[in-house]
């Protein structure tokens, strides 16, 4: 036997037991990188947070400083927005405009054998005509051919007839539709 | 002797070992997975969501931003000899004030430039408030000083005559508006019925900065600028007849 040779006091190191420690250790690595995927899906997740709240103050920056241009020259942004906000009233006003004349023109032109001689017509499209011929069986054909023109008249109605020195006077009260009567591009040139 | 003991303690001493391993394996297990479910509903589903958010907010900006600019080079565009100009012009059509002598001489003239007679005309001198209120996407909210006066006036002549009238009221860009036209037939002569209303506004001394607010409407302006020279070469043609006419007189 050699001096060198020494005797071994520790206990022998089962199998078994590497292999609980090797486990343990494993789990622990496990661990940490569960741990560092957190922190790396937690900043991530921030990353675009972080941009668009640079981008938002770039660009709320950006319009303070186009305000800021825009209040140096108030006297022309005001006298600006006095022209836009007359031509707006005008544009409006211009859309609710209704032309008499066109109604009329439908009405002659379908009426015979009877005669229009009162039309009266309301912007919100209400409409009465006064009519008279000279029997009932010619009004009443006058009323269908008026009621015909379904493009122009959403509806109407006989609202009064009577029997005056041998004449049929006779009242058709209804609805226009106002957007064939209206303006239209080639008309303001007429 | 002492391996033995050793062999005994560590046999004695494993299955505690063992339990605080499974314990703390455990505990961490928990503790990383209430941090990962945490994470994602106080710091990931968060953070998508404002994302989300801060993207609409800066779409929302961006094109704030961009009508905002557009808006500053558009005033730019103009010096403000240019702006009075086109402010001069659409009073024409537009007043800040109307006089009510003045507007019943218009009204006149224009009849007489149809071949109509006046058979009534009232105006009603209290001017009403009619606050145009224009509203926009920015949550601001500005009233117009829009003011009116009613003149019902009862016309009569050729029909003709009175709807070509209507037709020139109804295509004039002047701010007049009617609610309801009669036309009845009287004996041999049209009865027109009308109750114009004339509205007016004063100028605006302030007008918050919003990008939101209308755009200058340049097809408009433009049918105003040559109804307004229409208007001014026959204001030309009378003057001149009425001076030939003048001069004619004046010659005999």
């Amino acid at each position: 036997m050699s001096i060198y040779k020494g005797v071994n006091l520790l206990p022998k190191v089962k199998t078994k037991e590497i292999k609980k420690y090797s486990s343990i250790t494993k789990k622990m690595v496990l661990y940490l990188f569960w741990l560092l995927i957190i922190i790396i899906v937690n900043v991530i997740s921030y990353i675009p947070v972080s941009l668009e709240k640079v981008q938002l103050l770039n660009l709320d920056k950006r319009r303070k400083q186009i305000i800021a241009d825009l209040q140096q020259d108030q006297k022309k942004y005001i006298l600006y927005h006095n022209i836009v906000f007359r031509l707006q009233i005008i544009e409006n006003l211009q859309k609710s405009r209704f032309y008499l004349s066109k109604l009329v023109d439908v009405v002659d032109n379908t009426v015979y054998p009877s005669v229009a001689g009162q039309y009266t017509i309301h912007k919100d499209g209400t409409v009465s005509i006064g009519l008279s011929t000279d029997t009932f069986t010619k009004a009443s054909i006058s009323w269908h051919k008026l009621l015909t023109q379904k493009q122009v008249f959403k509806t109407l109605n006989l609202s009064s007839f009577s029997n005056q020195n041998e004449k049929i006077p006779f009242i058709l009260k209804g609805q226009i539709n106002l957007d064939t009567i209206k303006q239209d591009d080639t008309t303001h040139t007429k | 002797m002492t391996r033995h003991t050793q062999n005994k303690k560590s046999k004695k001493f494993t299955p505690k070992k063992d339990k605080l391993h499974a314990i703390l394996e455990s505990i961490a297990t928990l503790t990383l997975s209430l941090l990962s479910i945490a994470s994602i509903f106080f710091f990931i589903i968060p953070n998508i969501n404002q994302t989300f958010e801060l993207k609409k907010d800066i779409d929302k900006l961006t094109q704030e931003v961009t009508a905002l600019n557009k808006k500053l080079d558009e005033i730019n565009s103009y010096s403000i000899e240019d702006l009075n100009t086109l402010y001069e012009k659409t009073l024409q059509f537009i007043p800040e004030n109307i006089n009510v002598g003045s507007m019943g001489a218009s009204i006149n003239q224009m009849a007489t430039n149809s071949n109509l007679e006046i058979q009534r005309l009232t105006l009603k001198e209290e001017p009403q408030n009619r606050n145009l209120k224009l509203q926009n996407s920015i949550k601001t909210s500005l009233v117009l000083p829009l003011k009116s006066i009613t003149a019902p006036f009862i016309m009569l002549g050729q029909k003709q005559d009175l709807l070509q009238f209507l037709d020139t009221l109804t295509n004039s860009l002047e701010a007049r508006e009617f609610d309801t036209v009669q036309l009845i037939h009287i004996e041999d002569k049209w009865m027109l019925k009308l109750e114009l209303t004339h509205l007016y506004m004063s100028y605006i001394k302030e007008v918050p900065i919003s990008s939101t607010l209308p755009n200058l409407n340049k097809s408009l302006l433009s049918r105003l600028e040559e109804q307004l020279e229409t208007m001014n070469n026959q204001n030309t043609e009378n003057t001149s007849i009425k001076q030939t006419a003048k001069t004619a007189s004046n010659k005999e």
